[in-house]
C-alpha cells in the first residue's frame, strides 16, 4: 500500500499531465488514472479541490447532453507543477538506482 | 440505491459542510453517476461503483478541514494518520463521543481548550458534527460490506481475477479486524485510543460511549452531567468532580472510583466488581451488579446509598449515609457503617449466615440488609 501523502502527490502529478492532453472531466479523468495507478472518485475530489486551490487548474462549466459538466484546464502554475515533480523525482530515482544495484533477492 | 436516494443519504451526512461547499461535491457525485450511465451502466450500478456514503462524507469533510486549525497540515512522521481536533472550550456545551471498539481516556490538560486525539486507519470510519456549541465525534468499524462495493457490477471488470482479488481484500481486512478488536484487550495499541483532553473545569455536557474498550476519567471537574457507556471493559475514574452527576455503565467488567466527588452516582455493571474509595455523593448513590463484589470504603452519601449484587459480598468500611440499601445473595455482608446503631432503623435479612446487625427501631436513618447463605457482620464506628 502506498504511502497516503505520497500518492496523493503521485495523483496530482498524474491529473496535471492528463491535463497538458486536453481539457477533461472527472469520469475521464479517472478513467485515464486508473491506467496508472489506483484510484477512485473519492481519492480524486480532494486532489483536483487542492488542485484548484493552489491555481494549478481552472474549472468550467459546458453543457453536455442536457446537463452540465465540469471540464478542467491545466494553467501555467500546473505545468510548472509537473516539472516540479519531475527534478524531485530525479533525485528519487538516483536513490533507487543505488539500492537497485547490485541487489540480490534476500 | 437509486441516484436520488445516494445523493440525498450524502448530503444528509455532509450537514456540517457549508452550503457552497455541499453544492460543490453533490454535483461532483452526480456528475460521476451520470457519466457512467452515459457510458452504459445501470443506474444501479453506477450508484454502486460509487464509493459508501459514510465513507465519501467522512474523507470529504476531513478533506475540507471542518473547523480544523490550519497546524493540521503539519503532521510529523509519527502522525501520519494522527488526528487533532482543538477547540476552545467555552464554545463547547455538550461533547459527544461515541466509537466502537475504541479506548477512551478522558485527562485535562493545561489550556481552556477541549482537545480529540486519535488515529485513523483503513479501518476506521469517523464523522465530526458541530452544531451550534454540541460537538459529536462518531466512529464506526468500517463495513465488511464496502469490499464488496468495490468491485464493479455489470461491466466487463467482473473477471475472476478481480472477483478473487476482491475476496482477498475482503479477508485479508477481516483478519486484520479481528486483531483490531483483540489487540484493545492486549495492550496500548495507540491506534484503539480517543484521547480526550479538557480543561481543569469543563462546563459542558460530557457523553463518552464505546464497546469492548476501556473508559479512563483522570483529574478533571464536570459541572455538567457526565455519562460513559461500554461493554466488556472497566470504567475507571480518579480524582474527578461531576457536579452533574455521573452515569456509568458497562459490563462483564469492573467499575471503580478513586477519590470522587458527585451530585449523584449512577453506576451499573454485571461480572465484575464495583469498587468505591474516598468517594461523596450530594445525593444518591447506586451501584448494581451481578456476580461481583462491591467494596465502599471512607465514603460519603448524601441520599440513599444503594448497593445491589449477587453471589459476591458487599463490603463497607466507613461510609456514611442517612439511607443504606444492600442487597445480595449467597454471600457475607461485613464493614461498618459510621455512626451508631440508635441513629438507624435497621432491618436485616440472612439465612444460614450469623446476622450480627439485627433489627431495630428508632433511628432517624434507614439501613437495610439483605443476602442469604451468607452472614451479615456490618458494624458501627463513631467517626
Amino acid at each position: 500500500m502506498l504511502d497516503a501523502q505520497l500518492k496523493r502527490g503521485l495523483i496530482e502529478a498524474c491529473i496535471l499531465k492528463l491535463l497538458t492532453k486536453g481539457d477533461s472531466y472527472g469520469y475521464q479523468l479517472v478513467r485515464e488514472a486508473e491506467e496508472v495507478l489506483s484510484i477512485s472518485e473519492s481519492t480524486l475530489y480532494p486532489v483536483l479541490r487542492r488542485l484548484e486551490t493552489a491555481g494549478a487548474l481552472t474549472v468550467y462549466s459546458m453543457e453536455h447532453n442536457g446537463r452540465l459538466r465540469k471540464y478542467y484546464a491545466v494553467t501555467d502554475v500546473g505545468r510548472k507543477k509537473i516539472n516540479e515533480f519531475l527534478t524531485e523525482w530525479e533525485d528519487v530515482m538516483k536513490v533507487y538506482d543505488f539500492i537497485r544495484r547490485d541487489q540480490h533477492d534476500a | 440505491m437509486t441516484r436520488e436516494q445516494f445523493l440525498n443519504e450524502l448530503k444528509a451526512a455532509l450537514t456540517a459542510m457549508e452550503e457552497k461547499e455541499k453544492e460543490a461535491v453533490l454535483s461532483y457525485y452526480a456528475e460521476m453517476i451520470d457519466d457512467r450511465i452515459e457510458a452504459g451502466m445501470s443506474e444501479e450500478a453506477a450508484v454502486m461503483a460509487m464509493e459508501p456514503v459514510p465513507e465519501i462524507a467522512a474523507r470529504v469533510l476531513e478533506e475540507a478541514g471542518i473547523g480544523e486549525q490550519p497546524a493540521q497540515e503539519q503532521k510529523t512522521a509519527s502522525d501520519e494518520n494522527g488526528k487533532v481536533i482543538t477547540r476552545s472550550a467555552a464554545d463547547v456545551r455538550e461533547l459527544i463521543v461515541r466509537a466502537e471498539c475504541k479506548k477512551i481516556t478522558i485527562v485535562s490538560g493545561d489550556t481552556e481548550e477541549v482537545t480529540l486525539r486519535y488515529n485513523i486507519s483503513s479501518n476506521d470510519i469517523f464523522q465530526l458534527h458541530e452544531n451550534d456549541g454540541v460537538i459529536s465525534l462518531e466512529h464506526k468499524i468500517r463495513p465488511i460490506t464496502s469490499f464488496m462495493n468495490e468491485q464493479k457490477a455489470g461491466t466487463e471488470d467482473m473477471t475472476l481475477d478481480s472477483i478473487l482479488s476482491s475476496a482477498a481484500k475482503f479477508l485479508g481486512n477481516l483478519g486484520e479486524r479481528i486483531v483490531q478488536v483483540g489487540s484493545n484487550f492486549l495492550s496500548d495499541n495507540p491506534d484503539n485510543e480517543i484521547e480526550i483532553t479538557l480543561p481543569e473545569t469543563f462546563t459542558g455536557r460530557l457523553h463518552a460511549g464505546t464497546s469492548n474498550a476501556r473508559i479512563s476519567v483522570e483529574d478533571v471537574n464536570f459541572s455538567q452531567p457526565l455519562v460513559l457507556t461500554t461493554s466488556n471493559s472497566r470504567i475507571t475514574l480518579d480524582e474527578v468532580k461531576c457536579l452533574g452527576g455521573l452515569t456509568a455503565t458497562t459490563s462483564n467488567a469492573r467499575i471503580t472510583l478513586n477519590d470522587v466527588h458527585a451530585a449523584s452516582l449512577h453506576l451499573n455493571t454485571s461480572n465484575g466488581a464495583v469498587t468505591l474509595e474516598d468517594v461523596i455523593a450530594v445525593a444518591e448513590i447506586e451501584a448494581a451488579t451481578r456476580n461481583g463484589a462491591i467494596d465502599v470504603n471512607d465514603t460519603e452519601c448524601g441520599g440513599t446509598l444503594r448497593l445491589n449484587t449477587s453471589n459476591s459480598h458487599v463490603e463497607l468500611e466507613d461510609v456514611a449515609a442517612p439511607s443504606i440499601s444492600i442487597r445480595t445473595s449467597n454471600a457475607s455482608v461485613s464493614g461498618t457503617v459510621r455512626g451508631t446503631r440508635e441513629e438507624y432503623t435497621i432491618t436485616s435479612t440472612t439465612s444460614n449466615g450469623a446476622n450480627r446487625l439485627g433489627s431495630s427501631i428508632g433511628g432517624e436513618k434507614t439501613l437495610n440488609v439483605i443476602t442469604s447463605n451468607g452472614s451479615i457482620t456490618l458494624g458501627f464506628e463513631e467517626e
